[in-house]
């Protein structure tokens, strides 16, 4: 390494830092460009339908949409008239769940809003269907939570409350705004 | 009253929780169970649906609970306990803990009273311990033929 080759190296590293601020300024704009791309989906799907598994290889639950859009950098999918299978244990019926709406995010929470319907398709069924505008499922420990009106339809009651929460696995159930529930023929 | 037992059955209260497998319901705070002229308060219910539709048992617990049913001549039926049985199927309440049981004239008290609400009459009463008081001040007089809706 001459002499003359040091020095050079010396001037350009002096170059560099003394217009490190020139460089730093031209990223600025490229990150508004970027910010602009993660309000677009990734890719999209019509009338996509995903299985999913869990590690055992049991299907988990499934979901049809019209309409699915992925954002990776969001880190979460938007389905239009989500149609949902949730498989919570082998000897029992899934339960379909449709709703306008539904998102799902990466830690596996879906959130479904406007007309949610949840079916359970066995008919000594712990409840028959639910009806409500927003739920949250936890896709993990099978739980469900809502804050919004809710009608549940179980064999013979129907209950009328604010908000519920319910364990698809135990089937416990929780209102802590109960309207009212009826047993009879009246539902 | 016996019309009651064609209506549904409305329970009212600010909290619900349940349990699917066993099917069973707990309802607290200012609960209150309605079937036609019949009404049940208290602060805790548990609803048992095991035997399924129709054969659902309400057992009220309150300090006391508090039942009213209007009797077929128009006289409203009182009970009260810390707890009330109301079995639907077989339409029989059954009262246990400082139990008393107000009708027309007569009142009934005791540890423990049967009360078929249908035929309105007594079906036992007594206590658990053997030796409890039980007072029975004046005997419901025969029940008249239920006067036919025109």
């Amino acid at each position: 390494m001459s002499r003359l080759t040091l020095s050079i190296l010396l001037l350009f590293l002096l170059i560099l830092a003394t217009n490190y601020n020139w460089w730093q300024d031209s990223e600025q704009p490229q990150v508004n460009k970027q910010r602009e791309d993660v309000w677009q989906p990734n890719y999209q799907a019509r009338n996509m339908q995903t299985n999913l598994f869990n590690e055992e290889g049991v299907l988990t639950h499934s979901i049809h949409a019209a309409v699915m859009e992925h954002y990776e950098a969001l880190g979460f999918t938007l389905f239009q008239q989500p149609q949902y299978s949730v498989f919570v244990q082998a000897d029992e019926p899934p339960w379909e769940i449709t709703a306008q709406e539904g998102t799902l995010y990466e830690d596996n929470r879906i959130q479904l809003e406007t007309n949610v319907e949840i079916r359970s398709l066995s008919e000594d069924g712990v409840w028959q269907t639910i009806n409500t505008s927003f739920i949250e499922i936890d896709l993990n420990n099978k739980t469900m939570h809502s804050d919004q009106p809710v009608t549940i339809l179980g064999v013979n009651y129907t209950i009328r409350g604010n908000g519920f929460s319910a364990d698809m696995n135990s089937k416990q159930f929780e209102l802590l705004d109960h309207v009212e529930t009826i047993y009879g023929k009246d539902n | 009253i016996n019309q009651d037992f064609n209506e549904p059955i409305r329970v009212a209260s600010k909290f619900q929780s349940g349990d699917g497998i066993n099917k069973v319901s707990i309802f607290r705070e200012d609960v209150k169970i309605t079937q036609g002229s019949l009404s049940i308060e208290a602060s805790e219910v548990e609803v048992n649906a095991e035997q399924g539709k129709g054969r659902e048992i309400f057992i009220a617990r309150g300090n006391p609970a508090e039942y009213q049913q209007t009797m077929a001549d128009g006289s409203r039926i009182r009970a009260l306990a810390n707890h009330i049985e109301y079995q639907v199927e077989k339409r029989t309440l059954t009262l246990s803990g400082n139990a008393e049981l107000h009708q027309n004239s007569s009142s009934v008290s005791g540890d423990k009273i049967e009360f078929n609400m249908e035929k309105e009459q007594l079906v036992a009463q007594g206590s658990d311990d053997g030796d409890g008081r039980v007072e029975t001040i004046f005997q419901p007089e025969p029940k008249k033929k239920p006067v036919q809706e025109k």
